[in-house]
């Protein structure tokens, strides 16, 4: 049987969970009454830069599940080839040959004019060194905040912090999906000129929060008497754990980024977090999974995607 | 590791050098950027580096346009002889570096800080003297010294310059910096910084002789931008493929590369050749000069790492064999 996904007229990342992974536990349900499985963006007409890590990671849980690549259709329209140029520019085309197939040449007929200069996705393997991720960020950040970030550096009397804040973000989140992850990632960075927005994920396919956590800090877990049962508490823990630091670690990442009135949305396995700036203070007191609108409005649970992914918006 | 020394310290600008080290071997990728990321395997090579320091020397750490990920100056709590930072200008690696390393001592304006000693005159006194610029100028200056032929001995043997016919005392063999590639990326990076910190709107870079377009290669891979060699202007090295006409772009703006610039002949006929297919030079930049003082059209935009008259090379130039040879005899 032939299973078509249709993807909406703007595939975002709340698209992405509320939709798209539902259909996928449908499929894999059933995953012996369907022997195709395609993803219609007929009907699409823009992507958000967080989303294309995360779809990335889902063509190759497909692939190694199903034992087929899933098939993207992009019609050769005028609308489609707007969507093909996006993604080509962000580099999603090359990526996805591996774990995708496309129903007619993704790299024909685009349209539309060449997008902001910092956008891209690349892809790690799980045995890359820091000094490799690190090389790859600089040499894709660098161009873009010689033309545009020292601008608006100089305007706010603060030059290079910007740009450094971004390349370290990305080496961070990077390094922290090979070394606790264990696992292979994506990750895309797409500076919005236009809404002054930097878009960031991160995605693996890795064992996730919890098992990390668990292996890495049970000890710790033990004798402070808490109960860590779950994905949400386990990535509330792995913050805290950092919580001296005040420039490295994914503590010091999110209140950057909810400080200057960003969003960070971490998933784990099963469950999401969202950290927006309206959280900051209870954040800041380490109360948040006390706070009972943070558990309602914050907290997703059964979301489903095997592995551990980040999405931030900074504004720039 | 290009350090800078004397007597008493051994000065290492650490931006310069993380440029050079953290390239991968095999890439055909590199960018710059205003702020060099240092990453472990350069601090490896760098703490190797300080056990070939003598003793009774003050290692210095010029840290103006880094930066680090990791906790990698953790690092260096392990090392147990006197370290001095200097240019911590970025808040961030500020409050990076006190994070890893809890017993640094930074000064009151928090711009230097001392690891395994105190803060006394003397060490203020190198605090105070040596800014970013001087210390990578003394580099440069030491690798330009290295191009120069043996200072001739008496009796000169003069030089003939290929392109104005003049004659001098000493030849610059650029050349041989293409044998060194630590020395040869770092007057790349050096350049790169120039032309970057000069905010020139230019869309390409252009050369003239051999030397110059291999130097401008590496600048417009590092900048990001088009390379054009032009043909036949320089005499004995220029360049013989390529069709100028069809690369030189109207109303668009370039940056001339040179190697070492001594009378600006070749400069003078490039401008002028630019200017006939009604493009723009708005500036130039090249390892060294001499007659940095001379008038032209780019003076204002001359972006040059080392000028041979101030730095006391005896470099002359004259009209004859015979001028040179007594310029130099009357010297002695």
């Amino acid at each position: 049987m032939k299973k078509i996904i249709y993807i909406n007229d703007y595939l975002s990342s709340s698209e992405f969970y509320g939709s798209i992974l539902p259909e996928i536990q449908i499929v894999l349900k059933y995953y012996d009454k369907v022997d195709e499985l395609i993803f219609d963006f007929s009907g699409t007409n823009k992507v958000e830069p967080n989303v294309i890590p995360n779809f990335l990671c889902l063509g190759k849980v497909i692939k190694s599940l199903l034992g087929y690549k899933a098939i993207i259709r992009i019609p050769d329209t005028y609308e489609g080839g707007k969507l093909k140029n996006y993604l080509y520019q962000m580099k999603f085309l090359g990526l996805a040959k591996e774990s995708f197939d496309f129903e007619s040449d993704p790299y024909t007929g685009f349209e539309g004019k060449a997008i902001d200069p910092l956008c891209g996705t690349v892809y790690f393997e799980q045995a890359i060194t820091d000094d490799e991720i690190g090389f790859v960020f600089d040499n894709m950040v660098a161009p873009f905040a010689d033309k545009y970030l020292k601008k608006y550096n100089e305007l706010k009397l603060d030059n290079g912090q910007i740009e450094n804040n971004v390349i370290n973000l990305l080496k961070e989140l990077a390094a922290n999906a090979k070394d606790h992850g264990k696992s292979y990632s994506y990750a895309s960075i797409h500076a919005k000129y236009s809404l002054h927005t930097i878009f960031i994920a991160i995605s693996d396919s890795g064992v996730g929060f919890l098992k990390s956590c668990i292996e890495e800090h049970l000890e710790e877990i033990k004798q402070s008497g808490l109960d860590i049962r779950n994905e949400a508490a386990a990535i509330m823990y792995c913050i805290y754990i950092r919580k001296t630091s005040k420039k490295f670690g994914l503590y010091a990442v999110i209140k950057d980024t909810i400080n200057s009135g960003g969003t960070v949305r971490i998933h784990s396995n099963n469950s999401q977090l969202i950290f927006t700036p309206r959280i900051i203070k209870n954040f800041e007191n380490g109360t948040l999974l006390e706070d009972s609108s943070f558990k309602k409005y914050n907290i997703k649970n059964d979301l489903k995607f095997s592995g551990t992914h980040i999405e931030i918006e900074v504004p720039f | 590791m290009q350090v800078y020394e004397e007597q008493d310290f051994v000065m290492i600008p650490l931006a310069m050098n993380a440029f050079f080290y953290n390239i991968p071997v095999g890439t055909d990728k590199i960018r710059y950027s205003n702020s060099v990321s240092i990453g472990e395997k350069f601090l490896a090579i760098l703490v190797q580096y300080f056990d070939k320091v003598d003793e009774g020397k003050y290692i210095i750490l010029d840290l103006q346009d880094t930066d680090y990920a990791f906790h990698l100056f953790q690092k260096l709590k392990t090392i147990t002889r006197p370290i001095l930072f200097l240019n911590i200008i970025s808040e961030t690696l500020h409050d990076k570096i006190k994070e890893d390393l809890p017993t640094i001592q930074f000064s009151a304006e928090q711009r230097y800080a001392v690891l395994n000693i105190s803060f006394d005159d003397t060490i203020k006194e190198i605090c105070e003297k040596y800014s970013s610029s001087v210390i990578s100028h003394n580099i440069y200056v030491k690798i330009v010294r290295n191009l120069i032929d043996d200072i001739p001995q008496n009796p000169v043997e003069p030089q003939k310059l290929d392109s104005s016919g003049l004659y001098s005392n000493m030849y610059v063999n650029v050349k041989r910096l293409f044998k060194y590639p630590e020395n040869y990326y770092s007057i790349a990076f050096g350049l790169a910084k120039k032309i970057v910190d000069s905010k020139i709107e230019y869309d390409g870079l252009i050369s003239s002789s051999k030397n110059g377009a291999i130097l401008a290669n590496l600048l417009g891979m590092l900048l990001n931008k088009k390379v054009i060699h032009i043909i036949g202007l320089g005499p004995k090295y220029s360049m013989n493929t390529g069709n100028l006409q069809k690369e030189i772009k109207k109303r668009k703006n370039y940056i001339y590369v040179f190697d070492f610039r001594c009378t600006g002949t070749e400069m003078k006929a490039l401008l002028a050749l630019i200017s006939a297919n009604e493009a723009y030079v708005t500036g130039a930049t090249g390892i060294a000069v001499y007659k940095s003082d001379q008038i032209d059209i780019v003076n204002n935009n001359l972006m040059y790492l080392v000028d041979l008259k101030t730095e006391n090379i005896p470099y002359k130039i004259a009209g004859e064999k015979e001028d040179i040879i007594t310029l130099m005899s009357k010297q002695q």
